[in-house]
Formats: C-alpha cells, sequence, structure tokens
C-alpha cells in the first residue's frame, strides 16, 4: 500500500526544474536541476534526486503535483495546477503572515497577493520581456565573466552604482560592455545591476499595489543584493526566507495535490 | 557671469533658478509638451510656458506601473518626472495629440498627478483647409480655457506683444543657426544645443537679451571648433546636449539640425499683422511638419535636404527613440532618399535617457570614418 504521507511536487520551471517531497508536513526531499534544453531529462532526474534525498520510491508517493511552464512535459500521472495557485499556497504554508509575493524567476517576474487562507487575491506576471529576470542575471554575469553567484559580494561591497536601465535584457548586455570599456569598476556594474532588477520588480509590485509582509521567492533572490536594493526603494522590509526561495512553488503543488486527493 | 555662460549652463526642472524666482514672485507656470502648442497664448496670460524635458532621468520604475516597456522611454521619462514630483511647480500642462505616446500619457497623468488645470489641444493628422479651421477653434478654445482657469483676458494686443516676443527669439535662434554655417563653427553642437533649448525653460524676454548678448559674445571671441565632418541630426525628440558630445568627442561637429526642439520650432514666423489669433494657427499648422502629419512626406524630405546642403553637412545622423513609430518610418524612407541625393546618412535607435553609449559610439565612429573630410 502506497504511503499515503509523502507527497511529490515537481515545477518545471523555464530554465530549472524543481522538485520536492513532503512528509508530514515536513519537506524531506528537494532538488533543483538545471533544464538545459532536455526538459524531460531534466524532470526525471530531478524527481529521482529528490526521491533518493527523501529516501522513498515513487511507489511510496501518494500524491503527485506538477506546475510550471514545463509542467506537461511531466511524464507520471500528476495534478496540475498554475503556477501562481502553487506559489500562494507554498508561501502561506511556509510564511503564513505574507500578503504579497514576488517571484523572480527564470524567465518571469510573478506578483501574488493572497489573504490569510492563502488564496489568490491578485496576480499579474511581467510584460513578454526579459529584462529584470534570472535570464537577465546570467547574460549580465556572463558579459562581466563572473559566474551569477560572485555578482552579490562584489555588489554588495560596491562604493558606487553604475546606471544600468535595462530596458532590454538583449542590449542590456551591451550596456554593461559600454560600462565595462569606460572603465567602470565591475563592483559598481554589478551593483548598477541588481538595482535595475530590484527597480523592474519594484514596478511591479506597484502596478499590484501590494500589502505587507513581502516576500521575494525565486532564484535571482540568492543574489541578496537584489533584495536589498528592492527593500531601499519601496521602503518595506523584505521578509527573511526560511526556505531555498526556489522551493516553495513545488511544495504548493505538492501540498494542492494532497489537499485534493482529501476532497 | 556672461550671457553666454548663463545660456550654456541650461537650467532644467529640478533646479531652475527663473522657475523658482518666477513661482517666488506669485506667478504661475504652464507646461507645454509639444512644439504644436502655440506658447505666445500662455506668455500672453501673464504665465510662464514651460516645454516639459526630463535631461538626466534615469529610471522609469514610477512611470512603468502604468505605461509599459514598448511606451517609448521619452513619454515615459517625462511621466516619471511628473509622478516623482519633479513637476509640481507646473500650474497647468498643456498636451497635445503630437504622438500617441504622448497623448497616452495625458490620460495617466489627468489620473495620477495633481497638476491644477490640463489641456488636450487636438490638431489634425493631415494638412487641410477644414483641419486648419479645427486647429484656429482649438487654440481659441484653449485661449478662453486659460481666461477661465487664470482669470485674466487675453486681448488680441497682449497675443500681438507675445508673438514679437517669440517672433524675436526665432530670429536670433535663426541667426546663431546661420552662424554654425560658416566654414569655422564658432561652438559645438552641443553648446548650441543648450542655448536654443535655455528658451523653453526662462522667460522669454530674459531669454531673447540672453541671447542677443551671447551671439556678440560668440562672434567677437574668435573661436571655433576643429572638426574631421559637419553633421546634421534629426529625428525623434531629443533634448539631451550630451547625445551630442558623444558625437563630437568622436571629431565631428553638429552644426544643424531637423529637430522638434531645434531648427523646426524655431524656423518659420508668425505674422505680426492681422488677427494674431489666425496668424498663431497659421504659423503652428503649416511649419515644418512633424512626422506626424499624414501626406508631408516631400517637405520633410525638403525641408531635411534644405538644412544638410544649407550648412554643408558632410552627414545626417537620424536618431530616433525605441518604439517612436512617426520617426521610425519616416527616417527608414528619409534615408534612402538622401542618400540617393549624394549625402551619407547614419541611423540610430536609443532609449531617450542616456545609455549603452558603447553600441552607439562604435556606429558612430564607423560612420565618421565613411564621411571625414580631413
Amino acid at each position: 500500500m502506497k504511503n499515503m504521507q509523502a507527497s511529490l511536487g515537481c515545477d518545471a520551471g523555464a530554465m530549472s526544474t524543481k522538485t520536492v517531497v513532503l512528509m508530514d508536513g515536513t519537506v524531506i526531499g528537494f532538488d533543483i536541476t538545471r533544464n538545459e534544453g532536455r526538459l524531460v531529462q531534466a524532470i526525471e532526474d530531478s524527481t529521482s534526486r529528490a526521491l533518493e534525498m527523501a529516501k522513498v520510491t515513487i511507489e511510496e508517493i501518494g500524491n503527485v503535483g506538477g506546475t510550471g511552464w514545463g509542467e506537461r512535459y511531466i511524464p507520471f500521472p500528476h495534478l496540475s495546477t498554475s503556477a501562481i495557485s502553487a506559489l500562494a499556497r507554498g508561501v502561506n504554508w511556509a510564511h503564513p503572515g505574507v500578503r504579497t509575493v514576488i517571484d523572480l524567476g527564470g524567465l518571469s517576474t510573478t506578483v501574488v497577493v493572497l489573504n490569510e487562507d492563502g488564496r489568490v487575491l491578485e496576480y499579474r506576471t511581467n510584460d513578454r520581456c526579459a529584462a529584470g529576470t534570472g535570464f537577465f542575471i546570467e547574460q549580465a554575469a556572463q558579459a562581466l565573466e563572473l559566474g551569477v553567484e560572485e555578482l552579490c559580494p562584489l555588489a554588495q561591497a560596491a562604493p558606487e552604482r553604475a546606471r544600468i536601465s535595462a530596458q532590454c535584457a538583449v542590449f542590456g548586455e551591451s550596456e554593461i560592455v559600454s560600462h565595462l570599456n569606460e572603465g567602470e569598476a565591475v563592483s559598481s556594474i554589478s551593483s548598477g545591476i541588481a538595482y535595475a532588477i530590484a527597480s523592474g520588480a519594484a514596478t511591479m509590485l506597484n502596478r499590484v499595489g501590494f500589502e505587507p509582509d513581502l516576500l521575494v521567492t525565486g532564484g535571482v533572490v540568492k543574489n541578496s543584493s537584489v533584495v536589498k536594493a528592492l527593500e531601499e526603494i519601496v521602503g518595506v522590509k523584505v521578509e527573511e526566507i526560511r526556505f531555498d526561495p526556489q522551493e516553495l512553488t513545488a511544495v504548493g503543488a505538492a501540498l494542492l495535490a494532497r489537499e485534493k486527493s482529501l476532497e | 557671469m556672461s550671457a553666454l555662460q548663463e545660456l550654456l549652463a541650461l537650467p532644467d526642472r529640478r533646479d531652475n533658478p527663473y522657475v523658482k524666482e518666477w513661482k517666488d514672485s506669485g506667478r504661475r507656470i504652464v507646461g507645454s509638451a509639444c512644439g504644436y502648442v502655440p506658447e505666445e497664448l500662455i506668455w500672453a496670460s501673464g504665465l510662464l510656458p514651460y516645454r516639459v524635458e526630463c535631461r538626466g532621468c534615469t529610471e522609469t520604475n514610477l512611470a512603468d506601473v502604468y505605461m509599459h516597456r514598448f511606451n517609448c522611454t521619452y513619454a515615459r521619462c517625462i511621466l516619471q518626472a511628473g509622478l516623482s514630483g519633479e513637476y509640481d511647480f507646473l500650474d497647468g500642462f498643456c498636451f497635445l495629440n503630437g504622438c500617441e505616446q504622448i497623448r497616452r500619457m495625458y490620460e495617466i497623468w489627468d489620473k495620477h498627478i495633481n497638476t491644477d488645470y490640463l489641456y488636450m489641444i487636438t490638431v489634425p493628422h493631415s494638412i487641410y483647409e477644414g483641419g486648419f479651421k479645427w486647429y484656429e477653434e482649438e487654440i481659441l478654445n484653449f485661449r478662453e480655457q486659460l481666461r477661465t482657469n487664470f482669470g485674466k483676458r487675453i486681448s488680441d494686443d497682449s497675443v500681438r506683444e507675445a508673438i514679437k516676443v517669440y517672433n524675436e527669439s526665432r530670429r536670433l535662434v535663426e541667426k546663431l543657426y546661420d552662424m554654425r554655417k560658416a566654414e569655422d563653427v564658432p561652438l559645438s553642437g552641443a553648446d548650441a544645443m543648450r542655448i536654443v533649448l535655455s528658451a523653453f525653460h526662462m522667460p522669454r524676454d530674459r531669454y531673447n537679451e540672453l541671447l542677443a548678448e551671447a551671439l556678440g559674445e560668440i562672434e567677437s571671441s574668435g573661436e571655433h571648433v576643429e572638426y574631421s565632418a559637419r553633421l546634421m541630426v534629426g529625428g525623434s525628440a531629443m533634448d539631451d546636449p550630451h547625445l551630442l558630445e558623444i558625437i563630437e568627442d568622436l571629431g565631428g561637429v553638429v552644426v544643424t539640425d531637423s529637430l522638434c526642439y531645434g531648427s523646426r520650432h524655431f524656423l518659420n514666423l508668425v505674422e505680426e499683422n492681422g488677427n494674431p489669433i489666425q496668424a498663431l494657427a497659421k504659423r503652428y499648422y503649416y511649419h515644418n511638419p512633424c512626422p506626424r502629419m499624414l501626406g508631408e512626406y516631400d517637405n520633410r524630405l525638403k525641408f531635411n535636404e534644405e538644412m544638410a546642403r544649407g550648412a554643408d553637412v558632410d552627414g545626417i545622423i537620424l536618431q530616433k527613440i525605441v518604439f517612436c513609430d512617426t520617426h521610425g518610418a519616416d527616417n527608414v524612407m528619409l534615408t534612402e532618399d538622401l542618400e540617393e541625393m549624394g549625402i551619407p546618412v547614419l541611423t540610430l535607435e536609443r532609449e531617450y535617457m542616456l545609455s549603452d553609449i558603447g553600441r552607439f559610439r562604435t556606429r558612430i565612429e564607423a560612420f565618421m570614418e565613411r564621411i571625414a573630410r580631413r
């Protein structure tokens, strides 16, 4: 008999796949795998790694929830939910006091406003434009010949901030190269990049008309200078996230699948 | 400070001593958003007309809440300045349906920014007899609205006086353009632009005094700019001398333009006799047309050619702001036709705020190699 307590959530995102295994309200397995253009493979790899970490076999999973851009490519039966509902559910589970969450993902920015029950009151996603997304950060790091993880410490130590208008992710890169050629310090360019992304995020938040507590999720949060800049722009303290910032949508998908099965 | 230095200092919205002085003396200011707004009427009402600019705008995060990234950054930067309170000194603001981006921005301004009085002058998108009558009526309405809002009746005589003041600027600015036609160019295009733009941001009678004096200073200084090529700049709304500095740092000198913040605003005098409202309507409706006017391409081509030949340029840089539809279509046609006439043209796309200068510079450098005369 299947262990009805274990649930699996898979968030097949634009750039990476995130999988969690939940047992009795605790995350016992979690994995992030880059898609690298092979989505189905990434989903399979990510799932088996998360199961391995949880020391659970797929047969022992009671409920499976799937979400994200690549949800329809998940090659095993699952309950499909929208990334918005999954994010809201996951955030409400992890941070019940949060009323607004902004997810800075690989290719999209999503703002969700939720009530105390975790119900979605309002949501917005970005225009069809990659400026300010994870894709932009990766492009920017590449232009600076840095690893993505190197941007943040540099930005935090920067005495100055270069102006990056980042109206467009593609031309943002040539803007960065311009700064480099002008002799601008890499640290101040890194700081400019963080600010530009935060500024775009602030615009999305203001468009919705957000209320605290405010949480930021998604891969971009791993660059904490973006979060700092966002706090500076919107004048609101961002909640300290208690999980991996890329984890909660998958958690939400698992929870929703389990709750559906109990109805 | 000499008159020339004062004009070169180019005041902007954030720290403008003339605005401060005007307000401190209890007088009021009305902004204008397009070259088709007859500033003379505002001046004749005892108000200071202020053509809005957003030089130095670095981000559009407030404006982007209401406008999209596929709206032009000129409109978004003006909205940003409004939303961040930089235009709180305006008592009124006259918009015009010059282009769709500005026309849309008007509605957002109306909803989210507390300017006491907002106006929208609509101008038909083509030139014909009935269109002229429409525009004339719009000006009459505008005069009536100014009277109602600011409590001063605008007599024909006061409009005539205003026309004289503004014509005087036109003559002086034209003289500045004439001086730059010489083989020995007395000042950089960036400086000339600073001088011209100052007109929009200070009382016009004071500007005329300063400019007359400054022209004398320029003439008697005997200085001239070293250059490898003479250039004209055209295209989208452009009120930032830094852009010209980039061009001139690469050895070019900008000696003329076909810009709405430049020659197009100042050429074409207003008739000083007869019905002054009709004279204003005639001048503004029929002046060297913006690409917003349909069916006027041949006139724009002719105007660009005349300006280029008149200043003996080696090439033209036609720039446009990303998503500027009006100039976007025109620039392509102008490039084809001007090249055919033997005038080299470089087209450049840019954001309103200065960014991505490296890409800009590379292309201008290559163009300079093509056209340099020495």
